[in-house]
């Protein structure tokens, strides 16, 4: 049916002849088709960010509360005011036959901007794999830093006590702490954390540092627990993951509070993806009065070039040849309006990205996939499609009143 | 090639009802000149463009060579212009963004392979024979003139056996009319292609074989040339 | 006029469903049925006892799909640890229990071979957790419908009604009353 034809010059010469008015027809087509591809792949990027900064928390035991706070607080080290778990709890469950992993978290205190966590060693492996540089602590007066902490190797620093507005500078004042190691970046806020022995948290307050007093040089796991004075959350980890439900089964009790970040983090996860859908919503209202403005203002372009269209049949070109022009002119715009979208959304996903990892210490990476570029697919199909109509249009227009206008 | 033109019992209407152009016969020899005169609004175009089978509502027979207008559908009636018809209009109808070339070889995109070629080859020879060189200038810069040659390429590209030109000269000044009437009557003849003209100007009326007066939708008269 | 009926042409073809992701929503309005109901209600259809285990409220989202996940409660009222290990129903192919997981922060059920429950202690499953995934479903479910479960366990089964509440509940809709 199309054998033959070369619309291209003539489609080339329409499209520049207009092109001011092409511009702002392929620039709104842009912003809307950006904002759609944005708004997806921002949020998948924010739910990917968050999930994998969480990743190495299987199940978080602590007293009994509020699991969010305790999520935000002990994952994501957002402080929190939270009673503490005792040594006996503690005991049951670093003694628990199917744990095969149990390590405190004690958040409290902090350096500047940074968190000051008491752990085990096994924690620092567990969460960053091996040290980026330097050596693991071996000494109450020693600490391992996050990849982005502003303290170098050999650094010493004196731990505020709380976090924050609230810290109190000086409330530790004599206890120097030294840096000895330094954790590679895991796209969490715990980059920003110094990791401490736990034993150096009870000191540093002035507590008993968790071991009987013949073993009072000892750092790390078994701890006496007549003199553990407490944990806010302790990590807890089973190789398989049913044995991680029945440890949840198990410690949850009067007592304890047993869950697990991910399944918190999911329903939270269902919150964004309900504001997306709204969001959604509007996008593609965005979307579709874009495409009818556009298309309108392809009607009365079609106007503007009705007499060169009536030339073209007055020489003899066929219908369908003109039918083609019009519909290549409009399929033009609007996928130059699809990828110009696409290249826009791109752009912002990076720099509010990079926004969003600077302000929370989350790393966001978010990038453009497949649901993306179905959406474009999708937009620029239907569009097309959408855009037989004004060819049509130009197609049953009277030759000679054009050609005389 | 050359055709006659036949025409009987046309009748153009408007969509209201009224006639805007009746013929009850009219007859051309293959190769002749024809002007066409009168009062504004008489039917003169209204004639010119039924012989070229672009009226929708129309009547009666227009017979070029063995072939009716009338008879044909509208993408039959396309063919047979794209094959055998030249048009040239008063304000020249160029695309502006485009070279002399690629606007005399307009056709070729709407042609099939070969015969591209063809109009690219027909097109460079009117092109130089008229004097408009070759650059890839876009034709916005061209003078009135330039502009109408252009156009008379364009209508001679496809090496047509008609030639329908709707006031030619009207935009042109004296001098550069008178100079594009000695070319387009002179590439007509030269062919002995059927050249017919709707214009005012006498100085092109002068050069036509017959010249028919139109008034108030009848060919009332031939007159003569001179 | 042309215009007008292009821009209605175009907003009926919007009307169609655009949206990718599939709905998550807050939990819906429970007590629609009213109290009185829920007292003239079998209270044997709510839960099944068998072997000192007392299993309740097992329920799924109204569905069309080819899977759904069921939740239940379980309580080992028995002095001796148990262990759920699957399902069987005659409105499905095949069942597996299954335990929540995320995957580079998407959504993720695994298999699990069977979890422990402490005699004395409770195994709640629930949606972003544990449950019985309900494979090859054979027919589509709406709000207020039920049927037949049989729950398995190390030590043998328990049968009972499973109800279908509406596609975006987050608990059944008696969860927290006293039986």
């Amino acid at each position: 049916m199309l054998r033959g034809f070369r619309p291209q010059a003539l489609v080339g010469a329409l499209l520049w002849r207009y092109r001011w008015t092409n511009l702002t027809f392929v620039l709104l087509i842009a912003v809307s088709v950006g904002i759609g591809v944005g708004l997806i792949a921002q949020e998948r990027g924010l739910r990917q960010g968050t999930a994998r900064a969480a990743d190495k928390f299987d199940l978080i035991v602590a007293a009994p509360g509020s699991e969010i706070t305790m999520m935000f607080a002990a994952v994501y080290l957002q402080p929190s005011d939270v009673p503490l778990l005792s040594g006996a709890a503690f005991d049951e469950i670093a003694n628990h036959e199917q744990v095969d992993l149990a390590a405190p978290i004690a958040f409290g205190d902090s350096y500047r901007d940074s968190p000051v966590v008491g752990t085990t060693a096994e924690f620092v492996t567990h969460l960053a794999g091996g040290l980026a540089e330097g050596r693991m602590f071996e000494l109450t007066s020693e600490a391992v830093a996050g990849s982005s902490v502003d303290l170098a190797l050999g650094a010493s620093f004196e731990p505020a006590h709380g976090v924050g507005d609230a810290a109190e500078e000086g409330a530790h004042a004599g206890q120097e702490l030294t840096v000895v190691g330094r954790m590679p970046a895991t796209g969490s806020p715990w980059d920003r954390a110094i990791l401490v022995p736990l034993e150096s948290v009870w000191e540093v307050h002035g507590l008993v540092n968790g071991h009987a007093p013949e073993r009072r040089q000892q750092i790390g796991p078994p701890f006496d627990p007549d003199y553990f004075p407490g944990t806010p959350a302790v990590l807890v980890r089973a190789e398989a993951l049913w044995a991680n439900y029945a440890l949840r089964s198990e410690f949850t009790r009067d007592d304890m509070m047993a869950f697990f970040p991910g399944a918190v983090l999911a329903q939270l996860h269902a919150l964004m993806g309900d504001v997306r859908q709204v969001m959604s919503v509007m996008a593609v209202l965005t979307q579709v009065l874009v495409t009818a403005g556009v298309l309108t203002g392809l009607i009365v372009l079609a106007r503007l070039f009705a007499r060169r269209l009536a030339l073209l049949r007055a020489l003899g070109a066929p219908g369908r040849f003109v039918f083609a022009v019009v519909w290549a002119y409009a399929a033009t715009l609007i996928a130059l309006g699809s990828l110009a979208g696409l290249a826009i959304g791109w752009i912002a996903v990076r720099i509010i990205s990079k926004v969003v990892t600077a302000r929370t210490d989350i790393l966001v990476t978010a990038t453009l996939d497949w649901p993306e570029f179905h959406l474009i697919a999708g937009f620029f199909s239907f569009t097309v499609l959408l855009a037989l109509l004004p060819a049509f249009m130009a197609m049953s227009r009277h030759i000679i009143t054009d050609l005389r206008a | 090639m050359t055709l006659s033109l036949h025409v009987e019992d046309l009748s153009v209407k408007a969509p209201g009802g009224r006639v805007l152009l009746s013929c009850e016969r009219f007859a051309a020899a293959p190769g002749e000149t024809i002007g066409l005169r009168g009062p504004s609004g008489a039917g003169k175009s209204t004639f010119l463009y039924a012989l070229a089978g672009l009226q929708p509502a129309m009547t009666g027979k227009v017979v070029w060579g063995e072939t009716d207008l009338a008879l044909l559908k509208d993408g039959d009636r396309a063919r047979f212009r794209r094959e055998n018809v030249g048009m040239i209009f008063q304000d020249f109808l160029l695309f502006e963004e485009l070279s002399a070339l690629g606007n005399a070889t307009l056709a070729g995109a709407f042609s099939a392979p070969g015969k591209r070629r063809m109009i690219r080859r027909g097109a460079e020879v009117a092109l130089a024979r008229l004097g408009i060189p070759a650059a890839p200038r876009t034709v916005d810069s061209f003078s009135g003139g330039e502009r109408q040659r252009t156009a008379i390429a364009r209508a001679l590209a496809h090496d047509p056996a008609i030639v329908l030109a709707d006031e030619p000269t009207a935009s042109l000044d004296r001098a550069t009319a008178d100079k594009l009437i000695g070319d387009l009557v002179g590439l007509a003849r030269t062919h002995s292609r059927t050249l017919i003209a709707v214009s005012h100007d006498l100085n092109l009326l002068k050069c036509m074989d017959r010249v028919i007066e139109i008034s108030d939708g009848r060919l009332v008269m031939e007159t003569s040339p001179a | 006029m042309r215009i007008f009926v292009l821009l209605l042409s175009l907003l009926i073809l919007a009307a169609q469903p655009a949206l990718a992701s599939e709905s998550h929503g807050a939990s819906e309005e429970h007590h629609e049925d009213g109290h009185e109901e829920h007292h003239d209600d079998d209270h044997a259809d709510h839960e099944g006892r068998a072997h000192g285990i007392t299993a309740l409220h097992a329920w799924i989202r109204a569905t069309s799909a080819k899977e759904a996940l069921l939740f239940v409660e379980i309580e080992n009222g028995s002095d001796m640890e148990v262990r759920i290990v699957g399902g069987e129903t005659d409105i499905a192919d095949s069942v597996d229990l299954v335990g929540f997981q995320m995957k580079d922060g998407e959504a993720d059920y695994a298999v699990l071979p069977g979890v422990p429950v402490k005699p004395g202690k409770d195994l709640v499953l629930a949606p972003n957790g544990l449950a019985l995934r309900l494979n090859g479903l054979k027919q589509s479910f709406h709000k207020g419908d039920d049927f037949e479960i049989e729950i398995e366990f190390d030590v043998g089964h328990i049968e009972m009604h499973a109800q279908v509440e509406a596609a975006n509940a987050t608990q059944h809709s008696h969860a927290g009353h006293q039986h």
